[in-house]
C-alpha cells in the first residue's frame, strides 16, 4: 500500500499515487483469483468473497473512470449495485466483470505497456518514418 | 542451385526482401514526389553495377536501357538525366567507378547530386550510385536526408552477390562510427550497426551482362585511352601552344608544315610526343633568323 506517512508521497503528484492504488488494488484481485483457482483445483470448496472484495476496492478506486469508459450507464451502475451491495456473486460473474475492469484500466493506458508502435524494421522507408529520418 | 541460374523462385534476381523495399521507395518517390537515392557500396568486383542494375530494373518494373539509363561517371550523369527527363524514364544508375581517381571528383559528384536533387526532383527520379563507399556522400545531401538506403556489398561468391541493406537512421550510425578516428578499418563501421535486412542477389543473363559490359567498358576504355596519355606525356595542340609561346593556331600550322605525326590519336584529338616541343622550339629560331 501507498504508506501516506512517508513524505515522499505526500510530495508525489496525485495521479502517481493513484495509478500504484489501482496496479495494488487489481493485484489483490488477481492473487484472489489465483487463490481461488489454487483451492479449487486441490478440490477445496471454496467461495469468491475475497475476489468480490477486490473488485469492489478496484470499482472504488477508478469509479469516474470506469463511468466515463463502460458504454452503457446501465451496464455501469449494474456491476456497482453487484459489487458495493450486501448480495453474493458467483466467480464466474466475478470473473466477467474483472474483465470488463481490466480492458478499461488497460484502454486509460494504466496497465497498457504495449504503446510502442510497432513497425516492420526490415522495410528502411517505415524504420524512417517511425524514427523521423 | 546451378552457376548459370539468374532468378530465384519468386521472380526476381534479388532477395524478396530488397524487392519490397525497392517498390516502396519508388512509390514514395512517384506517389509522394519525395526525393530518394539509393547507395550501393563495396568493393571492386562485388557486383555494385549487376546490383543497381537489379534494382533499377526491380523499380522500373521492365529492363532499364543501359544507354539512356546507366551513367557511367560524372560527365554522362547530367546528359543522361537529361535524357531521362526528355524520355519520360524515372530510373537513372550513376555508376561513380568512372570518377574514382579524377581529382576533384567526390566534390563534383557531391555537388551534382545535391543540384540534381534542388532542382530535379519534380522529375520524379529514383537515383541509384555506385560508387567503393557511401562516406564520400557528403553532409548536405544526409542533411536533405536524401539517400533513403544503403546496400552494402561484401564477401561475393560464384553463385550469388551477397548484401546487407540499411535504414537512413541507420546509416547515419554507419556514417558516424565510420568517422571515428579509432576506426582503422572503416569496413568495420557497418559491423557495428545491424543491417534492416540482408540478402543476396543473382548475375544478370549472359546476353545482358554482354550487353552492360560494352556500355560499362565503352567508357572505362576510353578513361583507360586519356589515363595513358597523361601517364606518356603526351601533349595536345593547346599544351604545345603553352610550351612555345605561340597560340594555338600558329602550332597548328607549324606542326602541320613540319609534317610532325601525332604519337595517339583518340577520338578526334591528336597527342604529340614531348619531342614535338624541341621542334617547335627550332622552328621559331628558324624563323627568327
Amino acid at each position: 500500500m501507498v504508506d501516506f506517512q512517508n513524505s515522499n508521497a505526500v510530495g508525489a503528484p496525485a495521479a502517481d499515487i493513484t495509478r500504484v492504488l489501482v496496479l495494488e488494488r487489481r493485484y489483490y484481485v488477481i492473487e484472489a483469483i489465483k487463490n481461488y483457482q489454487r483451492l479449487l483445483n486441490k478440490g477445496m470448496t471454496v467461495d469468491s468473497y475475497e475476489i468480490k472484495a477486490g473488485l469492489a476496492a478496484l470499482f472504488l478506486e477508478q469509479q469516474g473512470a470506469f463511468r466515463r469508459n463502460f458504454k452503457q450507464e446501465d451496464e455501469f451502475m449494474q456491476i456497482a449495485e453487484e459489487l458495493l451491495g450486501d448480495n453474493k456473486i458467483t466467480y464466474e460473474r466475478c470473473v466477467v466483470i474483472f474483465w470488463k475492469l481490466n480492458e478499461i484500466l488497460d484502454k486509460v493506458k494504466i496497465t497498457q505497456l504495449d504503446t510502442k508502435r510497432q513497425y516492420d524494421s526490415t522495410l528502411v522507408t517505415d524504420e524512417d518514418e517511425e524514427k523521423g529520418t | 542451385m546451378s552457376e548459370d541460374k539468374t532468378m530465384y523462385d519468386h521472380g526476381w534476381p534479388v532477395s524478396e526482401k530488397l524487392v519490397e523495399n525497392v517498390k516502396a521507395l519508388y512509390t514514395r518517390v512517384m506517389e509522394e514526389n519525395k526525393a530518394a537515392l539509393i547507395a550501393v557500396d563495396g568493393g571492386v568486383g562485388e557486383g555494385k553495377t549487376t546490383l543497381c542494375t537489379h534494382i533499377g530494373d526491380i523499380a522500373q518494373g521492365s529492363p532499364i536501357d543501359f544507354n539512356k539509363q546507366l551513367a557511367m561517371g560524372g560527365e554522362q550523369f547530367m546528359q543522361k538525366l537529361e535524357l531521362c527527363y526528355k524520355e519520360g524514364l524515372h530510373v537513372l544508375v550513376y555508376d561513380e567507378a568512372g570518377d574514382f581517381n579524377k581529382r576533384g571528383a567526390l566534390t563534383k559528384l557531391n555537388q551534382t547530386l545535391n543540384r540534381v536533387f534542388e532542382t530535379y526532383r519534380a522529375f520524379k527520379i529514383l537515383i541509384i550510385v555506385a560508387l567503393p563507399n557511401f562516406g564520400v556522400l557528403d553532409n548536405q545531401l544526409f542533411d536533405n536526408k536524401i539517400p533513403r538506403m544503403l546496400v552494402h556489398l561484401r564477401g561475393r561468391t560464384k553463385k550469388q552477390g551477397n548484401f546487407r541493406a540499411y535504414s537512413l537512421y541507420r546509416m547515419l550510425y554507419v556514417r558516424h562510427y565510420m568517422k571515428d578516428q579509432k576506426m582503422v578499418v572503416k569496413e568495420k563501421a557497418y559491423d557495428r550497426v545491424d543491417p534492416n535486412f540482408v540478402g543476396h542477389f543473382l548475375n544478370l543473363p549472359k546476353e545482358r551482362e554482354a550487353l552492360l559490359a560494352s556500355v560499362s567498358t565503352k567508357g572505362k576504355i576510353s578513361f583507360l585511352k586519356k589515363t595513358s596519355v597523361e601517364l606518356g606525356n603526351y601533349l595536345t595542340y593547346q599544351q604545345l601552344a603553352l610550351k612555345v609561346g605561340r597560340s594555338e593556331n600558329w602550332t597548328r600550322q607549324a606542326v602541320s608544315k613540319l609534317k610532325i605525326k601525332p604519337a595517339r590519336v583518340i577520338d578526334t584529338a591528336k597527342y604529340f610526343s614531348p619531342e614535338t616541343v624541341q621542334h617547335l622550339k627550332d622552328e621559331i629560331k628558324r624563323r627568327q633568323a
